[in-house]
This record gives structure tokens, sequence and C-alpha cells, in this order.
């Protein structure tokens, strides 16, 4: 590190912050990227939600009434009505005694369900920021971590580049060791601004378990107290007395005041403080969302049905707040938006891939010595574990949620196929020769991919689950992913071998002039 | 011969020193800058604002020394201003009390 000039310096941290935390941010970038479909994924993994029609005025009352006589002096209820993407009513309350419950019921009769235990596409959600098999916290400071780390390479990285916009417009593809350098340029530029808000966001959502003392100096009997501050503002009327029990408006009457004040919206959530009390407070959203500080419409009423005064904090820090949490779950970007999220995130999975097989391959071409090298060795494997076996292990979840319907809670058989499959795709990588590695895996991958819609469709029409070409849509868009990753495996397939053959003659005659035999 | 490299033992140890300046006592650093700002933002903003500005702040902070700390060529020097930096910080945080 000595004597080194700065750009010098900022790639040396580039590069070994980005090969030390590489496949781990992989992992967080692709389970992220899949993320922004979630409630698709969750509905093509349990199919038989696909067949619900929702109302909402139902969906509301049925669930509401499930609380009434199941939650009646609970501290708070929360619901998250249904609709056309998530067609089962969520709920959950404080109960008295403290601590939650949850439930998910049917929007229609208010029954709780027993769906499959399929986490859908839940799995990847959580495990793009909280990882999985650890505790919550652990799990969530690594991510903070790696996000962090994250923010220090591509920070780095710019500083490393002295022709930046030379370097977009020049891809040699599929030539040399040269080509991943491209790539990695390329697709770094390409998204940059999305890469830098979605790690910088991502690091400051979780900035209280890495960063705690101002909420335990200012809060210290609970410092969660912060979240409801920065949320919504203090209402004192609340804390001054006991809630006393009292009749709270119907839910029919309070859904017409809803109407009359915003015609036929459809909801997103349905809150309720002090239920079946004199200080009653039901705050109900709007679903649509168009805003990036999650500003979306939203009405309070207090037990009487008497609208009151909005509650929420819109000072410029909590909005700073609200705005950081909102871009980075972009519920405001539907639905090209959206995709250009994605396909952005797909770019950053690419680059991290890139960056890795550069660093690679790099550091092989400059070995000079034809002795084996662990490291190396190793590098190489887990590359191929991580840029392919985590795909194949992603769709080894989809295909065994159509070939096992579990009862059983005590065993997801989903996740454990997941990691089961993934840890495999590292072993088989340990033991096979370089040359077949990347055909090997990507030859699975393709297979994969390319039956998986197939099959789908088979299981469909065998379980009478689709009736015509509309119900079908929701499981063909992600049926047309797969298809699309299946080509562009076969893409990677026919085009690899270039890079690996000049490659490998460039490390042949760099050792050849070192007067090794080779 | 590589650019990165790291050739002897005591290359390796310098390299882990820089590592441990920047990452340990850089977070050192902004854990006492972010106690630092609560106290002052609290004063003229709500407790919740000014807990979010602070930590919003030091963030940026805990980068920049990172980077900046990677920038520096003489490890003494780093590790002079980074200790320095520390015991300014420590002491902002212990005042503000």
């Amino acid at each position: 590190m000595q004597n080194k000039s700065v750009r010098q310096s900022m790639a040396w941290l580039h590069a070994w912050t980005g090969l030390i935390f590489g496949w781990l941010l992989f992992a967080i970038f692709l389970m992220g990227t899949s993320s922004y479909y979630r409630h698709q994924i969750t509905l093509w993994m349990q199919p038989q939600l696909a067949q619900y029609q929702i109302n909402q005025d139902t969906a509301i009352l049925t669930a509401t009434h499930y609380l009434s006589q199941n939650a009646s002096d609970a501290k708070t209820w929360y619901l998250k009505v249904a609709n056309s993407e998530e067609p089962v009513n969520k709920i959950y309350w404080e109960k008295a005694s403290g601590g939650y419950e949850s439930k998910s019921l049917d929007a229609n009769t208010g029954k709780e369900l027993q769906l499959s235990h399929s986490q859908g596409g839940d799995f990847f959600y959580n495990f793009h920021f909280q990882l999985y098999g650890m505790p919550v916290f652990i799990g969530r400071l690594i991510a903070s971590l790696a996000a962090f780390i994250m923010l220090i390479a591509l920070v780095s990285g710019i500083i490393t580049h002295k022709k930046i916009f030379t370097d977009f417009f020049t891809l040699r593809t599929f030539k040399s060791q040269r080509s991943w350098l491209d790539f990695h340029n390329v697709t770094s530029v390409l998204a940059l601004p999305f890469f830098l808000t979605i790690t910088f966001t991502g690091l400051a959502i979780f900035f209280y378990l890495y960063l705690p003392w101002g909420m335990k100096k200012l809060y210290p009997e609970n410092p969660y107290q912060y979240f409801t501050e920065i949320r919504t503002v203090a209402t004192n009327s609340n804390t001054i007395t006991s809630p006393q029990i009292s009749n709270m408006i119907s839910t029919e009457d309070l859904l017409t005041r809803i109407k009359q004040q915003w015609g036929d919206r459809s909801l997103a959530t349905f809150e309720v403080k002090n239920p079946n009390t004199n200080q009653a407070v039901i705050t109900i959203k709007q679903l649509e969302d168009r805003s990036i500080t999650l500003n979306q419409p939203q009405i309070v009423f207090d037990g009487t049905g008497k609208i009151l005064s909005n509650t929420r904090n819109n000072s410029a820090i909590a909005t700073l707040n609200a705005g950081v949490y909102g871009l980075h779950m972009a519920t405001f970007a539907q639905p090209f938006l959206r995709f250009a999220f994605f396909c952005s995130g797909v770019l950053g999975c690419l680059m991290i891939a890139s960056g890795l097989l550069l660093w690679s391959l790099k550091r092989q071409i400059q070995y000079k010595s034809p002795k084996f090298h662990f490291g190396y060795y190793l590098v190489d494997r887990l590359n191929i574990a991580s840029f392919i076996g985590l795909p194949i292990a992603m769709l080894s979840y989809f295909l065994v949620n159509r070939l096992i319907s579990s009862p059983s809670a005590d065993l997801n058989y989903e996740i454990n196929t997941f990691f089961s499959v993934w840890m495999l795709s590292f072993v088989l990588a340990l033991f096979t020769p370089k040359q077949y590695l990347w055909k090997s895996q990507i030859v699975i991958f393709a297979l994969l991919a390319f039956s998986l819609p197939l099959y789908n469709l088979f299981y469909l029409l065998n379980h009478d689950l689709i009736a015509n070409l509309e119900s079908y849509w929701l499981f063909l868009r992600v049926d047309l992913f797969f298809v699309a990753c299946a080509c562009f495996a076969a893409f990677i397939y026919k085009n690899i071998q270039p890079i690996q053959i000049k490659s490998t003659q460039k490390i042949k005659s760099k050792l050849i002039k070192n007067g090794v035999n080779v | 011969m590589s650019k990165t490299s790291l050739n002897t033992y005591s290359d390796k140890l310098n390299v882990l020193f820089r590592f441990f300046l920047t990452f340990v006592i850089g977070y050192v650093c902004t854990a006492f800058l972010c106690m630092s700002l609560t106290q002052v933002f609290q004063t003229f903003l709500a407790n919740a604002e000014a807990i979010y500005l602070a930590a919003f702040i030091s963030i940026f902070f805990y980068l920049s020394f990172i980077i900046v700390g990677f920038c520096f060529s003489s490890l003494s020097k780093l590790a002079l201003t980074s200790f320095a930096l520390t015991i300014f910080l420590f002491g902002l945080s212990v005042g503000l009390n």
C-alpha cells in the first residue's frame, strides 16, 4: 500500500473489498432483484390463491369480524387488506397482555387459511436483508456490513476509473480477459445511480442496528419509540387517561364514509389503535402510492367515525427517512419503472460477477508458477457456485414447490432443497476440472430453466388451476422469465469458450516466456 | 509482479493495521460523531429527527474516513490522524453530554 497513488490505492481497496464480500453481495443483489416481483412469485408458488376473486369491502368486513371475535381487547389491530396481487387478508394484533399474534385469513369468508408452507417470494425478500438460519439481528448486521462494503467498492471503483466515458463505449465481447473488464465497466456505469441509491438506502434503513446510541440516549426506556415518532406526530390526548371500553363505529358505516371521501379506491391497510375503546383511532391508507416518500393518501377516524387531523410526520427529516425507505422498496415504481429497476438489479449481479471473474483471471495470468494455487482454485469454484449454483438453487426452489406439496410446518422442503442444491453445486464444482466448470453447471441451469415452464403448464392443467389465458398469465409471466434465463444460459454457454481459450493461451505463453515448462 | 500482491510478512501486517485503523477506529470515530451530532441536533430538532439526521451524516463520515484512510501513503501519519480524531470526537461527545 505504501508509495502508491490515490488511484492505485483505490484500485487495491476496490479489488479486495469486492473479493471478500463479492459472493455474499451477489446473493443479496440477486435475491433483492427477485424481490421486486415477490408477490408475483408468491402467487406462482401458491396457485390456489390465484383462484380468489377479491372484494375489498368483504375482505375488511370479514377481517374486522374475526378480530372482534378473537382480539376484542387487543391494543392494536393491523390489517393488510387483500388485493389482486396478494389475495389474502394478513392480520396481526398486539395482545392486551403484550406480544403479537398474526394470522392469514380467507378474504371472502374470514376463516383462517391453512396455506401450503411455501414462503414464495418472501423467502428471497427476507434473505436479501437478513439472510437465513441465524438470528435476525446478526443477519441484518451482516447484510448492512455487506452493503457498506458495496458502497466502498462503488466509490473506490469510480475513483479508480481513468476514462469512464471511453470505457463505457468500449466493449470487447467474448475475446479475452479484457472482456470481463469491459463487461464490468459497462454494467457498472450503465446503472451506477441505481447501485449507489439502492446500496446507500439499504444501509441507511438499518442504521439503528449499527448506530443505536442516539436512540438509546434519547429514548432510554423504549428505543423503538423512535420509529413511532419519525412516522407520526405525537397526539397527547391519548396518553392522559387510560382507554375505557366503548362501542366503535361499525365497519359498514366506516366503509361508507371512506367511499364518500375517496370514491372507489383500493385500500392497502386498515389499522386500529385501542379498538373498542373511547380512544380508538382508525387509520386507513390507499393502495396506490406514486410518491417516493411513502406518502399515499390516508384518512384517520376516531371511534365515533369523526375524521381526525392527519397524524403523519411531515417534517423535512421525517420525509427524508420515508424517502430513503421508499426509494429502496420502490413501491412507487409500477410497472415499467419497476421493470427498469429489476433490469438494473440484474446489471448489478452482472457487475459483481464480472468483477470477481476479472479478479480471478487477472491473477492467474500474473501467476508465474505452474504449481497448483489453492487460493485461485477456491475462488474459481466459489465463483461458479455463486454465479450459476445460486440460480440453479433458486430454480430448484421453484421446482420442488411443484413436485412436493408438504403439509408439514416443521420441514420446509423448498428452502431445504434450495440450500442443499446450492451446497451440491459447490461440491460439484470442487471436483470438476477447470475446462468443464462453466459448461457443466450452465447446462444444468439451462435444462432446469427450460423444463420448469413446461412442467408448470402440465401441473396447472393437471390440477385444473387454469381456465383461460387470463388465469394462465399469472403463471406465464414468471415462466417467461425462466425461458429468458434459459436463453441467456445458452448464450453464455456458446460464448464463454473464447474467453477461456484466449486466457489459457495467455497464461501458457507467459509461463513459457518465464522459462517454465508447461 | 502484481500491483496488488503482498510480498512480505511486514506488508501483510501493514495492510492488516490499515484495515484496523480505517474500519475499526473509523467506526469508533463514527459512533462518537453520531452521539455528538444527536446532542447538537436535539437542541433545535425533535428527538426522532435529531437521531436520524445524525446517523445519516455519520454514515457519510464513515465512508469518507475509509476512503481517505486508504489514500494516506504513510501508515504512521494515518495512525496519528486517526487516533487524534478519535480523541477529539470522544472529547466532543463527553463535553456535549
